[in-house]
């Protein structure tokens, strides 16, 4: 059930209309009916992988409070990760190691039999496993008491707004919420709607519609001119934030309607200047918890500058190989990490000029467009169908850039009218340091901006219930 | 000129001089409308300036909506320089249709015609001939205007007020899936989608009604939605998407060409599951003539004897029945199966649907020669 369909629009609909009727305890017991009918609809078969990974995190949870050996705790500690990393393993990235090794075998000239698994990805797998280890890994930690109702722990694994595509929420944040009744208030719903509204509209709007000049750019390897490569990727960095920030902003929203509050996943990832703000700006959820998780746990700054720089390429290689099971997704996490490595070597050694007024506003406008650009080479990378075509696209954007085509205005055309409003609103937004809330735009813009928001929507919108791109990590 | 009858077909001119043209047939009904309309506006500006508060808020971004709806949608002018900057290629057959009904609603137009023909492209190059030089003539036709749209338009085709009307079809027409997608584009139904949704309560129907159902209704309360293919398209003209996507101009196609296609359309797309509620739709269509005591007469249509597969004459003998079971029904509908008025060859037709003009003016002839004997 995607959030831009009418099924969904009926199923929040009856479920929010149950849901203002009952009592708190109810309310927990019908959203977990909703969660799981929510995942269900996809397919049924794979809510056995949520309702396991529900029960091993709840019980490794209460076990590893419950003692105080290290041995036992450090058993169950390995139970919930080894459950959950091996459903991932399994589902995701089974068919990607035992494609490579075969490959590998061969190369050496070794007859290895195809072993593959014939199954579809779990939706949202990467984003709940996620999620439940953060729980058992904070009691771990001892930063987190267990949960002692299981209906409200398999509510904060299942939650059907956030589930299948993030925001990844930590329990020490959404296991409260869960607990205790919720009180819906007016700004509550205010934000609530604004959320929703700005959401479809990055979906259905804007990453929808450039996704049909991503597709074409991305289809025609080899005939794309340097300047539709380009455009292609520029295409690519509105789309991929429309369709994330989209969803993240309904879920957030959705939720908002019911009381809840969920994590910020989005800031002004475009109006940065460092690649370390960008992990700061985007899917904040993800990048938090690895750095909690991973970074953290392997060492994080201390013990020198050469492991902090193996720890951040560690890091950010393993969150590109979240991304997806291919070669791409893991050289663009190596970009990532690398970027950072290099931020913090220039850091330390580039001379600095203090600059103030306009001078320091241009300046700050050349660092955004070179990050901005910085980001999309990421993104070529990590869009291409192979490493192949990443490679020639950028040749042809470095040394083809002004080769003739058709194509090339229309694209620009469609990049410029499908993202101005984003980079306007974003603007507004940066500017209060309030990316939540409408409020956040000066109150004589405010309406009319719903108005255009609005309008766009309905005469621009594509309406074709498009998969969000994130449901395929 | 004023607009004898409504057919897309008969608008194709140049720009300024056809847009001052075409307001000189607009209507007196539609000036006065939209005078009263601008007067309402201006009313509601008003009172919106007396507000305060968050009313007021609200108030102003209602007025900006129905200022814009007015601005874009609401008036003839509008239509007149959409018809004449978008065309067929830019938008679409049905969607240039609609675009030219758009002006042609609120153009004056001839009543009281003794026939009116209505149908789709294919009724066009049958009566186009003949209907521009006989005024007892009429016609209403749109591309792939079918059975369901008979009803959509049934108040339109209805105020034409004509003694009789002429429906062309075949099994091409009823055993062909409706066209849903194009139901959003008619005119406003308002409670009439009730009765239609009932009307069309067959399976094939409500397999996908869900969407469907949003689809009219947000099409209804938004005709923004409804009518986004024009803005689109004005936007996809200025931007050259036309060029830089390679799309072909479907105006353009060469006739051999067009007759692959149309073969291979009437050889995939027929089945006889749609019979039985396309057949429910043009009965309640007839029902709706006979309460306006208009009386109907069913020409069983033709297409290009290249087509005619065994399953495409299983399927006809079917619908054939089916157009002779209304006719014995209804004392006001009376049925011309195949080859009554002429017997049509391969070469007859231009394409795998149309006919060429002097085929369908001969056959028109001989038609109304029949039907006014005394006219004739």
């Amino acid at each position: 059930m995607l959030f831009n369909s009418l099924e969904f629009v009926g199923f929040f609909i009856l479920v929010y209309f149950l849901y203002r009727l009952l009592n708190h305890r109810w309310q927990n017991r019908m959203l977990l009916l909703a969660s799981y009918w929510f995942y269900g609809s996809w397919n049924w078969k794979f809510l056995s992988l949520i309702i396991i990974s529900t029960i091993v995190d709840f019980f490794c949870g209460r076990g590893i409070h419950g003692t105080e050996d290290p041995k036992r705790r450090k058993l169950l500690m390995s139970l919930s990760v080894t459950a959950n990393l091996g459903m991932l393993g399994i589902f995701k990235y089974f068919n990607f190691f035992s494609d490579n090794f075969e490959t590998l075998a061969a190369s050496f000239g070794w007859r290895v039999d195809d072993v593959t698994l014939n199954v579809v990805l779990p939706v949202g797998i990467s984003f709940y496993t996620f999620q439940t280890l953060s729980y058992t890994i904070d009691i771990f930690r001892r930063k987190l008491q267990p949960e002692r109702n299981f209906i409200n722990f398999a509510l904060f694994v299942a939650f059907f707004p956030q589930l299948v595509a993030g925001p990844i929420e930590r329990a020490s944040r959404l296991l409260p919420q869960v607990r205790a009744p919720r009180r819906i208030t007016g700004e509550g719903i205010r934000q609530g709607l604004w959320l929703i509204c700005w959401g479809y509209f990055l979906k259905v709007l804007v990453a929808d519609n450039l996704g049909k000049v991503v597709e074409r750019v991305f289809a025609t390897e080899g005939l794309s001119s340097g300047a539709e490569a380009l455009l292609g990727v520029y295409a690519f960095a509105f789309q991929v934030f429309g369709d994330f920030a989209g969803y993240s902003n309904i879920a957030i929203g959705v939720a908002s309607l019911m009381g809840f509050n969920l994590t910020t996943n989005f800031l002004f990832p475009y109006l940065i200047t460092k690649p370390s703000e960008f992990w700061k700006n985007w899917h904040l959820s993800l990048s938090s918890w690895l750095r909690d998780y991973l970074y953290i746990s392997l060492g994080g700054s201390r013990g020198g500058k050469w492991r902090t720089y193996r720890n951040l390429f560690l890091t950010m290689l393993l969150g590109g190989l979240w991304h997806g099971a291919d070669w791409n997704s893991v050289a663009w996490g190596a970009y990532c990490g690398a970027i950072l490595v290099v931020e913090r070597v220039l850091h330390a050694g580039l001379p600095r000029f203090p600059l103030t007024g306009i001078a320091a506003r241009i300046w700050f406008g050349i660092r955004v467009v070179f990050m901005f650009h910085v980001t999309c080479l990421g993104y070529l990378i990590f869009r291409s169908q192979s490493l192949g075509q990443a490679w020639h696209m950028l040749g042809r954007i470095l040394f083809h850039l002004a080769a003739p085509s058709d194509a090339w205005a229309y694209y620009l055309g469609q990049i410029i009218f499908h993202s101005w409003l984003v980079l306007m609103v974003q603007l507004f937004q940066a500017r209060s340091g309030d990316v939540r809330t409408v409020g956040a735009i000066p109150a004589p813009l405010r309406f009319p901006l719903l108005v255009v928001v609005i309008y766009l929507m309905v005469i621009w919108g594509e309406y074709g219930a498009h998969e969000f791109f994130y449901f395929q990590f | 000129m004023a607009l004898m009858s409504f057919s897309i077909f008969s608008f194709n001119g140049s720009l300024l001089g056809k847009l001052v043209t075409r307001l000189g047939n607009v209507s007196d009904g539609c000036w006065i409308r939209l005078c009263l309309t601008l007067l309402g506006l201006l009313l509601g500006w008003w009172i919106v300036r007396k507000l305060r508060g968050n009313i007021r808020t609200i108030g102003v971004a209602f007025m900006i909506v129905m200022t814009l709806r007015v601005a874009l949608l609401g008036n003839p002018i509008s239509w007149m320089v959409y018809r004449t900057l978008l065309s067929t290629d830019d938008v679409g057959w049905r969607q240039n249709s609609v675009i030219a009904y758009g002006i042609a609603k609120d153009a004056k137009h001839r009543t009281g015609f003794r026939n009116l023909a209505v149908g789709s492209s294919q009724v066009e190059a049958l009566f186009g001939r003949y209907a521009r030089k006989h005024r007892d003539m009429g016609m209403f036709s749109m591309p792939g205007l079918g059975p369901i749209d008979y009803l959509l338009y049934k108040d339109h085709i209805a105020a034409r007020e004509p003694d009789r009307i002429l429906l062309y079809l075949s099994e091409s027409d009823l055993a062909r899936r409706p066209a849903f997608s194009a139901a959003k584009l008619g005119p406003p139904q308002r409670g009439y989608w009730v009765t239609l949704f009932r009307e069309l309560g067959y399976r094939a129907f409500w397999k996908d009604a869900g969407g469907i159902l949003a689809e009219i209704f947000v099409a209804e309360v938004l005709p923004e939605y409804k009518y986004s293919f024009v803005f689109r398209g004005l936007w996809d003209k200025a931007i050259g998407a036309r060029k830089a996507l390679g799309k072909v101009e479907v105006t353009n196609i060469p006739d051999d060409k067009l007759l692959e296609i149309h073969l291979k359309r009437l050889a995939t797309t027929l089945a006889e599951e749609n019979i039985e509620g396309q057949v429910a739709v043009v009965r309640t269509f007839i029902r709706f003539c006979e309460e306006k005591g208009i009386s109907v007469v069913l020409l069983e249509g033709e297409y290009n004897p290249l087509a005619l597969s065994e399953e495409n004459l299983r399927l006809n003998r079917i619908t054939r029945a089916r157009l002779e079971g209304l006719a014995d029904q209804c004392p006001h509908v009376t049925f011309f199966p195949r080859n009554t008025f002429a017997r049509f060859g391969t070469s007859d037709f231009r394409d795998g649907y149309h006919l060429e003009k002097d085929a369908g003016y001969a056959y028109v002839e001989r038609l109304v020669a029949h039907l006014d004997p005394a006219g004739s």
